[in-house]
C-alpha cells in the first residue's frame, strides 16, 4: 500500500500548508510591535525619585560602574539625580538589589536602541519615566 | 561658311544654363524625397486608418490592454506579490510588508533594484545568445496567453483549432531555452541546471499531454475554446478529477519549482541554469517563472474547471479570473509543501505513478460515456 499511503501524506502535508496560510505569523513588526514580556524581565531601568535617599548604593553595587549619581541635583529633599549608561549595563539586576528604599527597578522594555551612543546614556529626565515619542508607521502610531 | 556644319555651341548661352541645370537637378532629387515622404505618410495613414477601423482597434485593445499583455504583465505583477506574500504566511512569516500596502510594491522595488544592477557577462559565454535567449523565454511563455479562452464572446484574442497543440508546442520551447542558456553561460553549474530541466520536461510533458487527451477527447475539439465551451454542462474537473490533479503536478515538474526544482536547485547547483545571469537578464527569467505557472493555472481554468462558465450574473472574464487566482493559489500551495526531489526521482514518479494514472482516467471515462448515456447527453459529443 506504498501508494497510497505516501497519497494520503502529501494530503496531511497540503492540509498542514493550507492552515499555515491562515494562520498568524509567528514573526512581529518588530520596531513597531513587539512580543509581551514577563513581569520580572531585567530590562532598562526606572528610578522612582520620591523614595530615593541618595544613599549610593546601586552605585556602589554595580560591577561595570554603569550607574552615576549626581548628589547635587535634588528635587525633593533627600534624593539624587541617576545617569544608567547602557552602553555598560550588563543589566544584572544588582543596583536593584541593593536599593533597600524600593527607589530602582527593572522595566520589562528590552529595545534601547538609539541613533547615538551618547543617547544611550539616560539622565535624569529619561531614567525616570517611561513615556517616549510613540514610533510612527504608515500614519499609526506604536507605543 | 561652306561646306561644313558649324556647331553653334554659344558658350556663354551655356554658361547662363547652369543654373537652370542646377535647379532641374536638384528639383529632380526633391521630387524623389517628395515621393518617399509621401509613400512613408500613406503609409502611416493607412496603419492609422487600419488601427482605428472599429473592428481592428477592439481587436488592438484586446490584444495590448484587457486580456492581452498589459493585463498580463500586471497579473504577474500580482502573482510575484501573492506567491511571496503567500510563502511567507505559510512559513509563518508575514512576506513583504514595507513597500507600499501590505507590501505590494515589492516587486517594483525588486525590479528596479535589478535592472539598476550591472549586467555581468562571463568570459566563457556565448555573448549574444546570452543576452538574447532570457528576452525570447519571457517573449515565448507570454505568447500562448492569447490562447486563453478569457470569455466566450469577446473577450480573448485568438481561436485556432489547435490552439491547445500550439500551446504545447510553445511551452515544450521553454526547457530548451533552459537547457541552450545553461550551455551558452559557459558554467558548468548552469550546464547541469539546463540538463535538469530538459530531464524535467523529459519526465512531465508526457503525463502532462496524455492528461490533456482527457478534456480534448470529451470536448471533441482542440481548441482551448472549443474545450471550455464543451463545459457549459459540467466540468471536466467533475469527470476527470485524476487528470486535473496530474496535470497539475506534471505542470509544476514542467514549471520546474518545488517540489521539482531540481533545474535550479539553490542549494545543489548555486542557482541551475539561472546561475550566471545577473540584472535585467535575471529579471526576464525570474519573471518567465512565475508567467509559465501563471499559464498553466489558466490553461487548468481552460481545461479542467470550464474556462468562463460560472456565476451567471458576473461577466464570464471575471469567473475566469476568480477561478483562476483559486488555482493559482493551490499551485503555490503545492509548490511550497514538499522538499526537493531527486531526478531520476522526478522521472519515476512522473512515468510510473503520473502517465498510468492520466491513461486510468481516461479510459475509465470512455467507459463511463459509453455505458451512461445520461452522462453523453451533457456533452457536445454528437452521436448518441
Amino acid at each position: 500500500m506504498g501508494f497510497f499511503s505516501v497519497l494520503g501524506d502529501c494530503f496531511q502535508i497540503l492540509k498542514h500548508t493550507f492552515r499555515q496560510v491562515f494562520m498568524r505569523p509567528f514573526t512581529y513588526f518588530f520596531p513597531f510591535e513587539d512580543r509581551i514580556y514577563p513581569e520580572r524581565t531585567r530590562g532598562r531601568h526606572i528610578h522612582v525619585r520620591q523614595n530615593c535617599t541618595a544613599c549610593a548604593q546601586c552605585v556602589r553595587a554595580c560591577p561595570v560602574v554603569a550607574i552615576r549619581i549626581d548628589k547635587e541635583d535634588k528635587m525633593y529633599e533627600k534624593d539624587a539625580a541617576l545617569y544608567f549608561d547602557y552602553t555598560r549595563c550588563i543589566f544584572c539586576g544588582l543596583c536593584v538589589q541593593a536599593c533597600r528604599f524600593d527607589a530602582l527597578f527593572h522595566t520589562p522594555v528590552v529595545d534601547l536602541s538609539e541613533g547615538d551612543r551618547e543617547d544611550l546614556i539616560f539622565g535624569p529626565d529619561k531614567i525616570e519615566t517611561l513615556d517616549r515619542d510613540p514610533l510612527e508607521w504608515r500614519g499609526r502610531r506604536f507605543r | 561658311m561652306i561646306g561644313g556644319v558649324m556647331l553653334q555651341f554659344d558658350f556663354f548661352a551655356w554658361l547662363a544654363g547652369i543654373p537652370q541645370w542646377l535647379e532641374d537637378v536638384i528639383l529632380w532629387i526633391w521630387g524623389i524625397v517628395k515621393g518617399i515622404i509621401w509613400w512613408i505618410w500613406d503609409i502611416i495613414q493607412w496603419v492609422w486608418a487600419q488601427v482605428f477601423l472599429p473592428t481592428n482597434f477592439m481587436f488592438l485593445f484586446r490584444a495590448v490592454l484587457f486580456p492581452g499583455l498589459v493585463f498580463v504583465v500586471l497579473a504577474l505583477i500580482w502573482a510575484v506579490w501573492f506567491t511571496r506574500k503567500l510563502w511567507g504566511r505559510i512559513q509563518d512569516r508575514r512576506g513583504p510588508v514595507h513597500m507600499g500596502k501590505y507590501g505590494g510594491l515589492q516587486l517594483f522595488a525588486d525590479a528596479i533594484k535589478l535592472i539598476a544592477k550591472e549586467s555581468i557577462i562571463p568570459d566563457n559565454a556565448k555573448r549574444w545568445m546570452f543576452r538574447f535567449l532570457p528576452g525570447l523565454l519571457l517573449v515565448i511563455v507570454l505568447l500562448p496567453f492569447c490562447f486563453i479562452p478569457w470569455d466566450f464572446e469577446y473577450w480573448y484574442i485568438a481561436d485556432l483549432s489547435v490552439s491547445l497543440v500550439l500551446v504545447f508546442a510553445f511551452l515544450t520551447a521553454v526547457p530548451v531555452i533552459a537547457l541552450l542558456a545553461g550551455w551558452v553561460s559557459g558554467s558548468k553549474y548552469s550546464l547541469i541546471g539546463g540538463f535538469r530541466a530538459a530531464n524535467n520536461q523529459f519526465a512531465a510533458e508526457i503525463p502532462m499531454i496524455i492528461s490533456t487527451i482527457g478534456p480534448a477527447l470529451l470536448a471533441g475539439s482542440l481548441s482551448l475554446m472549443g474545450i471550455a465551451q464543451a463545459q457549459t454542462n459540467i466540468w471536466f474537473a467533475a469527470l476527470l478529477p485524476i487528470n486535473l490533479a496530474t496535470f497539475l503536478v506534471a505542470a509544476i515538474a514542467s514549471v520546474g519549482v518545488f517540489p521539482f526544482d531540481a533545474p535550479v536547485a539553490d542549494s545543489e547547483i548555486i542557482f541551475g541554469w539561472r546561475t550566471e545571469f545577473t540584472g535585467i537578464y535575471f529579471t526576464l527569467t525570474y519573471f518567465a517563472e512565475f508567467a509559465e505557472q501563471m499559464l498553466y493555472s489558466a490553461l487548468i481554468v481552460a481545461l479542467f474547471l470550464g474556462g468562463p462558465v460560472g456565476f451567471p450574473f458576473l461577466p464570464g472574464a471575471v469567473n475566469f479570473i476568480i477561478k483562476f487566482i483559486i488555482t493559482f493559489f493551490f499551485f503555490v500551495l503545492v509548490s511550497s509543501s514538499f522538499q526537493r526531489l531527486r531526478q531520476d526521482q522526478i522521472v519515476h514518479y512522473c512515468w510510473k505513478y503520473l502517465l498510468p494514472l492520466a491513461l486510468l482516467n481516461v479510459i475509465v471515462i470512455m467507459f463511463a460515456i459509453v455505458y451512461l448515456p445520461g452522462l453523453a447527453a451533457l456533452l457536445p459529443l454528437g452521436g448518441g
